[in-house]
């Protein structure tokens, strides 16, 4: 089944700068529809506001980090089946486990490249 | 009364030996001058590291901004947008310096925080032990300052306004 690149995509940062450079990648893959957050609790009221297709999220934030943020997303029936991909200078063994065990779908480690964005949201979504 | 197995003399040469021992460790703890760490050095040196990020979040920002200027004039034009991609991609590297620096801000404050601890435990009178060390910088040397924090220095304005 195609991708639907007209799908809502929530990212999540705490650094402007991160945002627009995964921002701007999404745009230029087809996904117009990116809205912004800057830490998990911003993310969270966002995705109860509206449905997204895909979550992008980096780890370490303010508030509420990425990963408080997954198992908020993962342990709310209307939210538990968004994909969420996590993209994260955290690169311990340990925090993707852990991450995985939370039910992530895919794990990026910055810096990354347009490449790697592109293959993870295929991984997710299906080819596009 | 003595400790059994040591002599009066021998107990009275170890706490000697132990003030000596003390004295020793309040001037070496007085040669790094916790105060002034605590004071001016560490808090410059959190500004400092304050003024890199924002430094390179402005520059990183301003590349950013051309490169999605040049995107625009490109056109359909691939190779110019994956060009403007790449560049996308390395910017990516301030926020990497930048939690790298936040953990750096981390470890001062802690080093703050111990000297604060040291400070209280020596007692007040730490600061009035005659200094053993002083920076002295003198001559060229005294004139390496730079680069200032924001606000200390003088613009260009200023500089050119010296020599009209």
């Amino acid at each position: 089944m195609a991708v639907n690149k007209s799908m809502d995509v929530l990212i999540v940062d705490d650094y402007k700068t991160m945002l627009r450079i995964i921002g701007n990648l999404l745009r230029q893959l087809g996904f117009e529809n990116v809205d912004e957050a800057m830490d998990g609790t911003e993310a969270l009221q966002k995705l109860r506001e509206k449905e997204y297709g895909l979550v992008i999220s980096d780890w370490n934030m303010e508030q509420m980090t990425g990963f408080q943020l997954l198992k908020e997303v993962r342990s709310d029936d209307n939210l538990k089946s968004i994909p969420f991909i996590m993209v994260t200078a955290e690169s311990k063994t340990e925090n993707v486990i852990a991450a995985k065990q939370a039910g992530v779908n895919n794990y990026i480690v910055k810096p990354f490249n347009a490449a790697t964005l592109k293959g993870k949201m295929e991984s997710v979504l299906g080819a596009f | 009364m003595t400790t059994p197995g040591l002599s009066a003399e021998q107990l009275y040469a170890a706490c000697r030996d132990l003030a000596s021992f003390i004295a020793k460790a309040r001037r070496e703890i007085s040669s790094i001058r916790p105060s002034d760490l605590q004071d001016n050095k560490i808090p410059l040196a959190g500004k400092e590291l304050d003024a890199i990020v924002e430094h390179t979040e402005a520059a990183t920002n301003s590349i950013m901004d051309n490169a999605e200027v040049i995107m625009g004039l490109a056109g359909e034009k691939a190779e110019v947008t994956d060009a403007c991609m790449a560049i996308f991609d390395a910017c990516a590297f301030q926020d990497i310096t930048g939690q790298r620096i936040s953990k750096v801000i981390t470890t001062l404050n802690t080093i703050e925080e111990r000297l604060q601890g040291l400070q209280k435990a020596w007692g007040p009178d730490l600061s009035a032990i005659p200094q053993e060390v002083e920076d002295v910088i003198s001559g060229d040397k005294a004139l390496l300052n730079g680069p200032q924090l924001p606000g200390q220095g003088v613009s260009q304005d200023e500089v050119d306004d010296l020599f009209n």
